[in-house]
């Protein structure tokens, strides 16, 4: 194995980990009183919902831009999932069934493009 | 009328996330990093890395996109600090999620515990997180967390050594089959979305998506996430400054 390729993952490897255990490690824990108020919890809390919409945001739209034929079946994925996940509650069940009828959907539209 | 009497008596308080739970949660996430790792495995062999040097880039860094970032970089003859510097650069956002957690999480972590899921926390296991947290903030469990942290990683090694090994075309001839897993991460995202927002968390979320939009059609992905981050916050603080001046003013109490 090239040692330029160990000594990469090792220091990325380690620098990952402190980025991952020490703000966890030493951060300051619950405190049911300042969640509604403070304005520290409220960023944080804040954070949580902005890190998922951002990672939602780069995950699916890249690939749409790219790709413009993945719009549609894009949008199906989405609202069956949406749908799905109001009826079941379920976080497995609504990925499974909105990936799935993203597949299905793409399937579809290369079918008509390419016969 | 039985219904409705079951309904209204109160719920027993559910016993804490096991091991086993975290593990079936996880399954949604497994999904998504097969594809996904083994992509990462198949660059990696297509940029001239071994297939064990995958591997390892797989084990203990552990990051997406920063490995396909690594493996680019060092491939196009990179300096291996440029490189590093580059990947850290890309993954700071992590040192957001530990106080996000911790904010949310009551009671006392486990060191042992703590230090082995906290090397599982990439994006997807600490949006699983947040959204469990937000549903059931009292069943969370460090238990929970290495279920969905193990099954995860260990997802992540088995698909970018299969990618590493079998190389390309395992999938080109099922082209729904290879879209819809394509599709995997975005609809984890959005489930995770759904079961950890609020009504009240609204602002947050459209200045989160205005920025993470503009972030990415101008500057890059990783800018893109903090861009989000960065707007998120900015629609917490108005959201605050707006409910302590109507908790002040007189006339709108």
């Amino acid at each position: 194995m090239n040692i330029n390729v160990i000594m990469i993952g090792l220091v990325v490897g380690a620098a990952n980990y402190i980025f991952r255990y020490f703000p966890l490690r030493f951060g300051r824990a619950s405190r049911q009183k300042s969640v509604a108020g403070g304005w520290t919890a409220r960023i944080l809390d804040g954070i949580g919902i902005a890190s998922i919409c951002s990672l939602l945001v780069v995950s699916s739209v890249p690939g749409v831009i790219r790709d413009s034929e993945k719009l549609l079946p894009t949008l199906v994925g989405f609202a069956v999932l949406t749908i799905c996940f109001y009826r079941t509650r379920s976080i497995v069940l609504s990925t499974l069934a909105g990936a799935l009828s993203f597949g299905l959907v793409y399937k579809f539209f290369i079918t008509i493009i390419f016969t | 009328m039985d219904s409705r009497r079951a309904r209204s008596t109160p719920r027993p308080e559910r016993a804490t996330a096991s091991l086993r739970e975290g593990v079936y949660d996880s399954l949604p996430i497994v999904i998504g990093y097969l594809p996904v790792a083994f992509a990462f495995g198949l660059n990696a062999v297509k940029l001239g890395f071994t297939p064990l040097e995958s591997l390892f880039i797989s084990c203990i860094i552990y990051a997406g996109a920063s490995q396909f970032v690594i493996t680019t970089l060092l491939s196009a003859g990179i300096s291996l600090w440029v490189a590093a510097l580059t990947v850290m650069a890309m993954d700071m956002r992590h040192l957001l999620y530990g106080p996000t957690l911790r904010h949310r999480i009551v009671g006392k972590l486990s060191k042992g515990k703590t230090a082995l899921w906290a090397f599982g926390l990439t994006d997807e296991v600490f949006a699983a997180a947040i959204a469990k947290l937000t549903k059931e903030n009292r069943r969370w469990s460090e238990n929970w967390m290495i279920g969905i942290a193990a099954c995860s990683w260990i997802s992540w090694v088995i698909g970018t050594a299969v990618g590493a090994l079998c190389g390309n075309g395992a999938l080109a001839a099922y082209p729904a089959v290879e879209a819809a897993l394509s599709f995997m991460l975005p609809a984890l995202f959005l489930s995770f979305l759904l079961a950890a927002f609020q009504r009240r968390q609204s602002l947050v979320l459209a200045l989160s998506l205005a920025g993470s939009l503009a972030g990415l059609l101008l500057l890059s992905i990783p800018m893109a996430i903090l861009a989000g981050i960065g707007g998120g916050c900015l629609g917490a603080l108005i959201r605050t400054g707006v409910d302590r001046q109507a908790a002040t003013d007189p006339e709108r109490r």
